[in-house]
């Protein structure tokens, strides 16, 4: 393979893990905004989502059907899966992130790790056989065959190359979202200054809601994406996911929705090229993205696009 | 005060704590799950009595203020008889519940250390598995490829898991809180995960056969006395307990303790009365540290095998929530956090499969209705620290 076609296919798996990432740093971001707490179950919500197209997929008999109704019962285990962990989302909101987030900021943290074991747990009892590694259907591939796009020796997978297509459009909707729409700019409004907005009327209570319940959709869509890319699920695969999500958004800079995005495109390439060119880079390309992130908090504590906060006496 | 009082309230305090001693040793014998059920709820039934009866349970309280060296010396001669008596009283599984305490003893070294860093100096280390770990695996190859004795391993475990906490030194001086929380959990995954891969270090398989600790030719693995030779572990985990409480205590009412609170408390502040923070906050986290590797090499030397998955992300979480369920900045508190995290869940085996997920929700539980801890810690008393004792007034509170 010429070095043109490996750094393609590098860049290529660096976009893959991206998406999946800059979703769930997306909802680290937004949950800090609006409620200045780190919710480190959030990896587990992503994992929530892998499970709830898998139970779907298999409650429609989605394999068995064909043609144009089998393109709409993908569609809808999107959107189903979205929303019910979207509410799942809301309602661990309500029970537990906000009454621990007016405690100290230490103490949330460590509830939502709580949380966190908690779906982790209740996912490996009550699933059936849930402590084993479950096989994620390969919806895509019977929609597009195993064929896949080669150019000059690269060889890029159509299933992916549809993965990638969808996460930048639900991408782009989020900037929009966020940008142009009346509630996106009250969720602005309450990540810079909650009560500034409340004075001028906003519904703290629903943004905060609306919020968990966006950040949770999304994790859930890279949960199904991440099923489908690696073929394979399993309980604990919320934990990793979790952590990576946070460093994302703090490369970002917490609190800045752009900021996630660009954070996870950009752990993800440290990822996939450190695998690619340091000996032995598979084992250790963690150890290396870490230790990025590491330097990145060093040399710059706020993120990429984060303000710069200074402390008054 | 006359003499007579005085008798009768070290008698109490005796008869008390003894009753205490011998309801936990019962709690440990009890194997039946439905008799377990009712224990929890007479535990609950005499929480509500606690509260009804407030003023008889400030007055034992008092008595135990007032006399604390008495009640210290009946609960070390307790402590001390303990594996005496444990195999006696539960003839099954009385060497079980020993290694159990001694692991306790371990968990509450490394939460102390942690405590003082994280209570005291608020500083999130969410890497204490992973210095745990650094003094148990320094301790593991000390002494397999170069042979060196425990006596030697266990300090320089302690000093090498400070200078690995040294590594980090950029970090603490730039980063603070959530931002601190995600470099020690990230350098935590490093260090497992590069232990993982390192194949000096045994790779997966991590380290076998590590020594006993052998003290001036008298080996641990040699019964004492007819007892199974987890008690010269216990005894020597216990000696190491109270030195590092007695050391934590001691530099909690010392000018170092409150020069970290200060930091905790406000640091632009401390900062602008002259303090070095920057320097502070990494001597308190190397020296935090210092306590994690000491525990990390007792255990490498008990148990004689260690592996990467022994230091993960869950076992710092755990250290992690002794320290802040206890109440942060709090002995006690901590002490009382480690029995709940540590002994519970092993009476909880018989729900084997539920035990982490109530863990989980315990957690949760526990943060929402307490938010700040079991114990809270209350202002600081400054008594000890102006140099006036008892019947002293405390302006300054």
């Amino acid at each position: 393979m010429s070095s043109f076609a490996i750094f393609t296919q590098i860049i290529f798996n660096g976009l893959m893990l991206g998406i999946q990432y800059s979703l769930i740093a997306v909802g680290f971001s937004l949950f800090f905004g609006v409620l200045d707490v780190i919710n480190f179950a959030h990896g587990d919500i992503f994992m929530l989502g892998a499970y709830a197209s898998l139970v779907l997929i298999n409650l429609f008999g989605v394999l068995s059907a064909s043609g144009s109704s089998y393109i709409f019962f993908l569609i809808m285990i999107l959107l189903l899966s979205a929303i019910i962990v979207g509410t799942l989302g809301v309602s661990f909101e309500r029970i537990v992130v906000k009454p621990v987030s007016k405690g100290p900021p230490l103490m949330s943290l460590v509830a939502t790790l709580g949380l966190g074991i908690a779906i982790r747990e209740a996912v490996r009892l009550f699933y059936p056989r849930g402590s084993e590694t479950k096989r994620f259907p390969e919806i895509l591939s019977k929609l597009l065959g195993n064929k896949s796009l080669e150019f000059g020796g690269v060889i890029l997978r159509y299933d992916n190359l549809l993965i990638i297509g969808i996460g930048m459009v639900i991408i782009l909707l989020l900037a929009f979202f966020i940008n142009r729409t009346k509630m996106g700019v009250t969720i602005r409004a309450v990540a810079q200054d909650g009560e500034a907005a409340e004075m001028m009327g906003v519904n703290k209570n629903l943004i905060v809601d609306v919020t968990f319940f966006l950040g949770s959709a999304l994790a859930a869509i890279a949960g199904l994406m991440n099923g489908i890319y690696y073929n394979s699920i399993i309980f604990g695969m919320g934990g990793m996911a979790g952590v990576i999500g946070f460093s994302a958004a703090v490369m970002g800079g917490l609190g800045n929705v752009y900021g996630a995005i660009i954070g996870g495109f950009l752990f993800a390439m440290t990822e996939s090229l450190s695998a690619a060119f340091i000996p032995k880079g598979s084992e250790f390309m963690d150890v290396v993205a870490f230790g990025v992130v590491i330097l990145f908090l060093v040399f710059r504590p706020h993120g990429i696009l984060g303000e710069k906060t200074y402390e008054r006496v | 005060m006359n003499k007579k009082s005085k008798f009768l309230d070290i008698t109490k305090i005796v008869v008390i704590e003894i009753l205490l001693f011998f309801l936990l040793l019962i709690f440990f014998k009890i194997e039946s799950v439905l008799i377990l059920f009712v224990a929890v709820a007479l535990v609950v039934l005499v929480f509500i009595a606690f509260r009804i009866y407030k003023k008889q349970v400030q007055s034992i309280l008092n008595l135990f203020a007032l006399n604390r060296p008495v009640v210290l010396i009946i609960l070390l001669i307790l402590l001390i008889l303990y594996p005496v008596l444990s195999p006696i009283i539960i003839p099954r599984g009385g060497t079980y519940w020993i290694l159990i305490l001694i692991q306790t003893g371990i968990y509450i070294i490394t939460a102390l250390g942690l405590n003082f860093q994280l209570g005291s100096a608020g500083m999130m280390n969410l890497a204490t598995a992973a210095f745990y770990g650094v003094g148990a695996y320094t301790a593991g190859i000390l002494s397999l490829k170069l042979g060196w004795p425990a006596l030697i391993t266990i300090p320089v475990a302690g000093i090498v898991a400070a200078l690995a906490g040294l590594i980090l030194f950029i970090p603490i001086y730039k980063t603070k809180g959530h931002y601190l929380a995600l470099v020690t959990l990230a350098f935590g995954l490093m260090l497992v995960l590069a232990a993982d891969n390192i194949e000096f270090l045994g790779g997966p398989q991590g380290l076998k056969n590590i020594p006993s600790i052998n003290l001036f030719g008298y080996s641990f693995l040699s019964s004492l006395g007819g007892l199974h030779f987890y008690t010269n572990y216990y005894y020597f985990v216990l000696l190491l307990v109270i030195i590092t409480v007695v050391i934590f205590h001691r530099l909690f009412n010392s000018w170092v303790g409150l020069t970290a609170s200060y930091i905790r408390d406000d640091e632009p502040a401390a900062k602008g009365c002259g303090i070095n923070s920057n320097f502070q906050k990494l001597l308190i986290f190397m020296f935090g540290n210092f306590f994690m590797g000491v525990a990390g090499a007792i255990y490498a030397h008990m148990i004689g095998f260690i592996s990467p998955p022994n230091f993960q992300f869950t076992q710092s979480l755990l250290i992690v929530s002794i320290v802040i369920i206890g109440g942060m900045d709090n002995i006690l508190g901590l002490i009382m956090g480690a029995f709940i995290l540590v002994v519970l869940p092993e009476k909880l085996r018989v729900i084997t499969e539920y035990r982490i997920m109530l863990y989980g929700i315990l957690l949760i539980a526990t943060l929402i209705f307490r938010p700040r801890g079991l114990l809270p810690f209350g202002p600081r008393k400054y008594e000890s620290l102006l140099g006036f004792r008892k019947g002293g007034r405390s302006d300054v509170e």
